[in-house]
This record gives C-alpha cells, structure tokens and sequence, in this order.
C-alpha cells in the first residue's frame, strides 16, 4: 500500500525537503506490521509503536510513541521513544546522549569551573565553549547545514504521521507503510515533532519529541551571534491522560473537544516527582535525570546584557541555556527558586534586546525580559538563560559561609500539574535546580511516590542563621475560618493572619523596600506549613520548600533582603510585585487561601528623586500616585477542594487534586492606600484612576492567584478596547533596553515606547506593574476573563470599574 | 499484603504493583502503593509472580479493599480485605 505525497505536505518540507513513501523492500510481519529494517547509513528509522509504561505510581498506561526498534504492545519494554540522535553537518548521524561529541562531558550534568574569581565574592568563572550537553531521550539534534534523513515505520492499525510543524510533514502513513524524510535545517532553533492527528490526542498519547537545530559553527549559542552559554537543557513537558489512552489502545476515536483530556500525570523529560528529582532507589533513573534535566553550575558573575562577555581568562559570564517545550494539553507556568531567568526566545521568534522593538503581541510582551514564571502553551517552545548567579536576596553572610549545594526547586505553578494520580505532591513536572557548592552532600533517596510525598522534611523549631536586626518585621500564624465572599458564598478557608489582620483573605500584605532586612515569623500552630516567598531569591533555609529545606511545625523566623536597584542596571533591583504562599501540599493549601501579596518599593537614589505623595514603581521607573496605587489578584475556587483536609492526597490517595473544578470566580484586591479591607474578603467595587495631568498616573500591579491562565481587558463602558496599561514590569523586574552591552539599560518609555496594553494573558502567579493612562474622564472597565488550561475556553469574566478623573 | 500475580491468558502480560491500588471504605478514595517488592515486569503466559505491596492508611481505616486493574482495562478487580494489623505508623 502506498500513499503519494500531496502537494500541501512538498510544499509545507523546509529548504528542500523531501518525503516519499512506500513499503517496497520492507520487511512485514504476518500482521501487515514492517519489521525492522537493515539499517541505511546516515538514515534514522522511526518505528511508530505502542505498549504500556509504569507511571510514577507504578499504574499502567497505554502509550504510543516514535521508537527505535519494532516492539509489540505485549512487549515488557516497548520501544516508545528514541535515544538521541546528532545529524551533523558533516553528513555524519551519531547516537549520543551528548553534544558537541568532541567536548568534555560534564560529570553528572554539571559544569565545574574554570576557576574561582579570585575576588573572594564566592564566585567562580564559567569556561568558554567548553563543556558537552546531554539531551534527553526523544531528541534529534542536527547542526545547520546537515541533511536530516528519517525513514518513518507505521507499525499500528491506523494511519499515523510525522510532522515538524512549519518544517516538515509525511502527511498518513498508512498501517505498515513507511515514509522517508529528508531535510536540511537552516535556521537555529527549536521545534516540536509530533504525529498531529486528532491535535493533540497522538501528541498526548506520546508520538512527540523535540528536534533541536544548532549553529554548526557557534555550537554554544541558541543562534549564530546569539545567545552564548555554558551548557544546554532541553525540558520536555508532558501530560498524560490515561482516560484518554485506554480508549486508544480500545480503537476509539478520540475527539478532543468532546472530551478534553484530563491529565492524571505530568512529565519533565518522561519522568514526574521523585523520579524527576533524582532522589529514587534507582542510580540509573537518578543519574539520568542529573545529567539531563537537574541545571547544576558554579555561581557565577552575569550581566544579561552580554552573555559573551570575556574576563581576559579564556572564561565568559553567561549562564545556562534552556530549552522548554510544551508537548501536552495544558499552559504550564514554569517558576524558579532562587533566580530570575532571562527569555531570549518563543518558537521561531528571538525577542529583541532594543526597547524600541518591544511590543505586546496576543497579550504578551515581546522583548527579552527576567521572569520567574515562564508561561508555556501546548505546543509552545522557549529559550531562557538560567543565569547561575548569586541569588540575590541572602544576606551576605549566609552567602559567604556558605558550605554546600544550594538546591532550588523549579516546578510548574498551574499547581494540579504537581500532582499524580489525584494527589501524591509534588509527584508531577518538577525539577531541581543546583548552584554548587563547596561539598555535594548525599540526600535522602524513597522507595516511592508515595514515601517521598509523606516524608517531607520537617523541623519544630528550626534557627534563622546569622540572624540580623531586621528592618521590618512581620509575624504570620495559620487560621481556618468560613469566609464570606463577594458572591454570598462561604468557603472554609486556611490563611495566615497577623497580630492586628483579623482573619481575612488574602492573607495581610507585605510590604517592605530593597535593602531592608525583613524578618517573617511563621507560626504555624496546626501541622507543618511554610512561607515561600514568590519571587525573592534567598538561601534555601529561608525558601519554604520541604524538600530543600524543611517544612516548620513549630515556628521560624524568615530572613531575607531584597535586592537594591541602581538606575540603568538591568541586573540588580528587586522593587515590584510578589507573593507569598504555603509551600506544603502547595496544590492545596495555595487554593485553600494560604497566600497573600508582597511588594517590595524601591531605594530612592538621587538622580530620580520622589515628590510628595508619589512613588516610583522602581529606581527609575516612573513617579505613580501612592493615593489611587491598587492591586487586582484574579482568584477562583474549587468548593470540593475546600472539603480536603491538610495532607489529602499525600499518602497516595486519589483526592483528585489533579482535576481543578472552579466554579466560583473572584478578582480579589482594591486600593492599597488607607486602612486595610475590614470585608472577610478583599474585593473592590471599583477603582479611582488619575487621569495625566496634574497627578502623578496610577499604577496597578496584577497577581494571578488563579491555577489557569487568565486574560485582562481594558475596554470603555460599552465594551471598546482601549489601550491604557502601560506595562512596566513582570514578576517584580522592569522591563528595560538592553541592547547597548555597557551603556545604561533604560526602560523603554524612556526612549519613546510605552509599552501600552488594552489585553494581557497571564498564567498562574506570574505578576505585572502597570501605569494606567485613560484616555480621558469617564467609566472605564477591566475585565479578567478565566481560561481553561486545556480547552481555552473562557470559563467566566469579573469586570472591576474604572473611574478616570 | 502478599499478592500472587497469575497470567492466564495466552500472550504475555506486563505486570507493575501500580496496578494494585487499596480501596479505604466504600465511598473513600482509593491509594497508590506505598512500597513494593520490585517494579514493572514481564509476565510469560501460564506464568505465576508471587509478590508484595504496601499501602499508607489510617490506623483505624476499615473496609478495605484491594483492586486491580488489568493494563488497558477498564474493569477493576475488587477483593475485599479481612481486618488488617497496622505493619508500622507513619505520620
């Protein structure tokens, strides 16, 4: 049987692409199923397969996948995916878990250094084109210029395909058919391939990987002249559907707008939880996920406007290089501990540095840009540097006795994605990441999902190290209440209040500036909890995560200080929009009302001086009206969550905390000048904005405490776009122009761009600053539309009133 | 809970103690293993596989139940438990 090319799939074949089908000469078994095949020099056989993998619990799921040998779906061990492969420019394909072949391979994954800085900072200095990468199983790597040969085997009863979207496309295999591909990469970067049948019910099912496309003559950048880097990762997020996949493996159809997959498992490079964190029984799982997945490096000194920039010693102050690609059906919200990241890429597009070139695109900023939760659609591909530095709020003598590893959890904050199989946290899409130390000390490994999410590390009292005279002090104790909400629903809710709070959601704003030294007592009082202070970087001790630090049943002071800015750097600064939340069970106990606001204000420095009753959003940011300042914190709630108890789940119970339900919605917040919210809820009627002139403008700073992604308007009363957020930061950074390497990095209005807004999309904890510029005296509305993070469907709109004068 | 794993079909199986779960009462939830002896493996047909698994439950849960689910079924096996002694505590 053959099936001819049609016309779309030639011309959809990038830069002279070819594909031709057919069976001939191909063995077939006595199902009509091709057999291997003698291997072809320079060719990769794909074989279309399927079979059952154990999940992280240990259940079986029915997968598909491109392999690299015929297997059965009884066989024990199905081929389901490939190892990674190198097509090469000089017309070689190598098998190697590593690349560049001819560079050192780093021991466990990580970099050692070419040195330390000699300047006593606890620094170290990164070696140049040195170092080889791992890449995980499903990889293709192929350098510009090289002919990527792939003979694709349809070993299953029903058409399949193979698709690089944009780049290359068998278009059906028939059942025992097979199809060669041929094409030559010209431009770096990163793409998906996949079998896009039933979009995404193959993917889902497992027929994806990743096909990397390198500069052949600058192997240690994203691009030629682009993004330099120690060393790469490439992140694989996956969903799994078991639902989904024993209809497969039944002959269903699938039709993923009837039934939307309702992901049970979360992957990070085929592996969840304790797998994912290499803290298993098994060496080989655990070294493979070092090598692969755990970023490890030395500290070192970054400056995100040149990741090439020398220090004389044959060394360069770049960071790690990234790769992160959505295969499954859900938004992911990748956030890091312990440091910011920089975004150089999405897909196809490289941000641009020049702030003149920023723009917002579909509701999202295009310029490269620090985050600390990096939002990633199905299908979407990004590139961020992990810079490896210092983390920038420890204090400096924690810092400097510093004696081992510092471990930071990197996780996805759409928190059911942490989950598997309805509970088991965090058994889902985590990873660690390490900035090494002096020793590597041995950690606790589980026979289990199940023992490593019971046997979170916990401590009565634990000490605050180096303890200092805090500037501000905050004291936070647990509480359980029905509250009140804006719709005439009661919630039971856990949240933390304080001395003179009162117990309200969310829980009491903290509010400190960059160079203080803030201290936050945690007083649990029932069962063990955290404070994990979204988006400050401190030591692991003072991070709230049990399991790279310890989870507190008694009480324990946190002490951290943010960074001071300083005019033009766009490497220092701390001043913007935060969170804190409990990092136990995080699913849940976030959802259950555990978290409240955090804004640190910026040092004033001299040259930009604050007049009364104004502030600045950052040390150079633009002067904003401390009366009219508000913050607007989209929020929804699951009532079947709230009937949980503190540890659901984490004993293996099926509680399914992986399917969020919410049918309650809420934009929580109001105006942050005057006495607190006495409401059990804070929620505001409306909002009083400045219009430009003769006041300072207001800003309006925007958390999505909501597990799905969620769009904001500004339209008039009757429903028009205006653009009138101007947005200034994202995730407690501002964005700036860093195209000139030395110069000073300014924020683009300061050269002529407002970075003006009438629609934001924004995923689970990710926060903005914005100055709002109505376009004259009137009612205005924003609107928080709530987006399902598999169908995109807008599950409901809350409007807050706008009223300009 | 000892378990003896028999593949009577004609083709072989892939057996993981994940397809194990423990059923807490009749309306509870249903609870992933703690511990096992070994992990996924193949089967032969007419093959027997005898093993363990354990499981975290309240130290006063009743009504327990074991299933399993056949990989790529939709059925689930039930069997009910006789009154268990708490092997160890954990909290």
């Amino acid at each position: 049987m053959t099936v001819a090319p049609n016309r779309r799939t030639v011309l959809g074949v990038a830069a002279g692409g070819a594909v031709a089908v057919g069976v001939g000469g191909l063995a077939v078994d006595n199902l009509g199923r091709t057999a291997a095949v003698a291997a072809t020099p320079g060719v990769l056989d794909l074989y279309i397969n399927e079979g059952f993998v154990p999940m992280v619990d240990g259940s079986l799921v029915y997968m598909r996948g491109y392999g690299e040998r015929p297997t059965t779906i009884n066989d024990a061990s199905p081929s389901l995916s490939i190892s990674p492969q190198l097509f090469l420019a000089d017309g070689r394909l190598e098998s190697s878990r590593v690349y560049p072949t001819d560079a050192e391979v780093p021991h466990d994954g990580r970099p050692e250094p070419a040195g330390d800085s000699g300047l006593g900072d606890g620094l170290y200095r990164a070696r140049r084109a040195h170092w080889a990468s791992f890449f995980p199983r499903r990889t293709i790597v192929a350098e510009t210029g090289s002919t990527v040969r792939l003979r694709v085997h349809n070993r299953l009863a029903e058409p399949h395909a193979f698709q690089i979207p944009m780049v290359v496309s068998t278009g059906p295999i028939a059942p025992g058919a097979s199809v060669d591909v041929t094409f030559t990469p010209r431009t770096a970067g990163t793409h998906v391939y996949q079998d896009p049948g039933y979009a995404p019910v193959e993917r889902v099912l497992g027929l994806h990987g990743v096909l990397v496309v390198i500069p052949a003559g600058d192997r240690w950048r994203n691009a030629p002249g682009g993004t330099e880097f120690e060393r790469q990762w490439l992140w694989i997020c996956q969903d799994v559907d078991p639902e989904w996949s024993r209809r497969a493996n039944a002959g269903e159809v699938i039709d993923p707008v009837k039934t939307p997959a309702v992901p049970r498992y979360f992957m990070l490079n085929d592996r969840s939880g304790y797998l994912s964190l290499g803290v298993s029984r098994d060496d080989l799982v655990n070294h493979a996920a070092h090598e692969e997945t755990l970023a490890a490096g030395f500290p070192r000194a970054i400056d995100v406007r040149d990741f090439s920039k020398p220090d004389g010693q044959g060394s360069v102050g770049s960071g790690q290089l990234i790769r992160m690609v959505n295969v499954g059906a859900v938004v992911h919200q990748m956030h890091f501990h312990g440091n910011h990241v920089w975004t150089v890429r999405k897909n196809d597009l490289e941000y641009p540095r020049d702030g003149r070139l920023g723009r917002i695109e579909d509701g999202h900023v295009v310029l490269q840009q620090w985050e600390d939760v990096v939002e990633l659609d199905a299908l979407e591909r990004k590139e961020i540097v992990l810079p490896m530095r210092r983390p920038p709020d420890a204090l400096d003598e924690v810092w400097d006795a510093r004696t081992e590893d510092w471990h930071y959890p990197m996780h996805c904050h759409a928190e059911p994605s942490q989950t598997a199989a309805g509970g088991l946290y965090p058994g889902g899409l985590v990873a660690d990441w390490v900035l090494a130390g002096p020793s590597s000390p041995q950690h606790p490994t589980y026979r289990s999902q199940a023992e490593f999410s019971s046997k979170q590390h916990k401590e009565d009292d634990p000490v605050t190290e180096f303890r200092q005279q805090p500037d501000r002090t905050f004291s936070l104790d647990f509480y359980s209440r029905r509250l009140r909400f804006p719709d005439g629903a009661d919630h039971l809710m856990w949240s933390f209040e304080s001395q003179t709070s009162g117990r309200r959601f969310p829980a009491p704003l903290i509010r400190a500036t960059e160079g203080e030294i803030v201290h936050l007592l945690l007083e649990p009082s029932k069962r063990a909890h955290t404070i994990h202070l979204h988006g400050m970087e401190p030591d692991p001790r003072n991070d709230g995560v049990g399991h790279t630090s310890f989870e507190v049943t008694g009480s324990y002071t946190y002490q951290w200080r943010p960074e001071r800015g300083a005019p033009g750097d766009p490497n220092a600064g701390t001043a913007g929009t935060y969170f804190y939340h409990c990092h136990v069970n995080t699913v849940l106990h976030v959802q259950m009302g555990m978290v409240g606001a955090m804004i640190i204000d910026p040092v004033v420095h001299p040259d930009y001086p604050v007049l009364p009753g104004a502030r600045r959003s950052f040390v150079d940011g633009p002067l904003y009206d401390i009366a009219t300042e508000a913050m607007l914190i989209p929020y929804s709630v699951d009532p079947g969550w709230h009937q949980l108890d503190h540890a659901s789940g984490l004993s293996g119970e099926d509680v399914g905390l992986n399917r969020f339900g919410p049918s309650n919605f809420y934009v929580l917040g109001g105006a942050l000048a005057g006495p607190p919210s006495r409401a059990d809820v804070w929620s505001p009627q409306r909002l009083k904005v400045n219009l430009s002139g003769n006041r300072s403008p207001t800003l309006l700073r925007v958390l999505n405490l909501n597990y799905f992604p969620t769009r904001m308007r500004f339209t008039t009363a009757a429903g028009t776009p205006v653009r009138m957020g101007e947005l200034l930061a994202h995730d407690g950074r501002a964005f700036r122009d860093t195209r000139d390497p030395t110069g000073p990095s300014r924020p683009p209005r300061d050269i002529g761009n407002l970075l003006l807004a009438s629609m934001l999309v924004f995923g689970a904890a990710e926060r903005y600053d914005m100055l709002l510029h109505p376009p004259g005296a009137g009612t205005f509305l924003v609107h928080f539309d709530f987006i399902h993070w598999v169908t995109g469907l807008v599950l409901a709109t809350r409007s807050v009133r706008l009223d300009a004068s | 809970m000892n378990v003896e794993v028999h593949n009577g079909r004609d083709r072989p199986l892939l057996f993981s103690p994940g397809q194990f779960r423990l059923r807490v009462g009749n309306q509870g939830p249903s609870v992933t293993p703690y511990a096992a002896a070994g992990s996924s493996q193949g089967l032969p047909s007419g093959s027997t596989l005898d093993t363990w698994v354990s499981f975290l439950t309240p130290s006063d849960a009743g009504d327990l139940a074991v299933e399993f689910t056949e990989a790529g079924s939709k059925d689930v096996l039930s069997m009910a438990l006789t009154p268990v002694a708490a092997a160890g505590l954990s909290s």
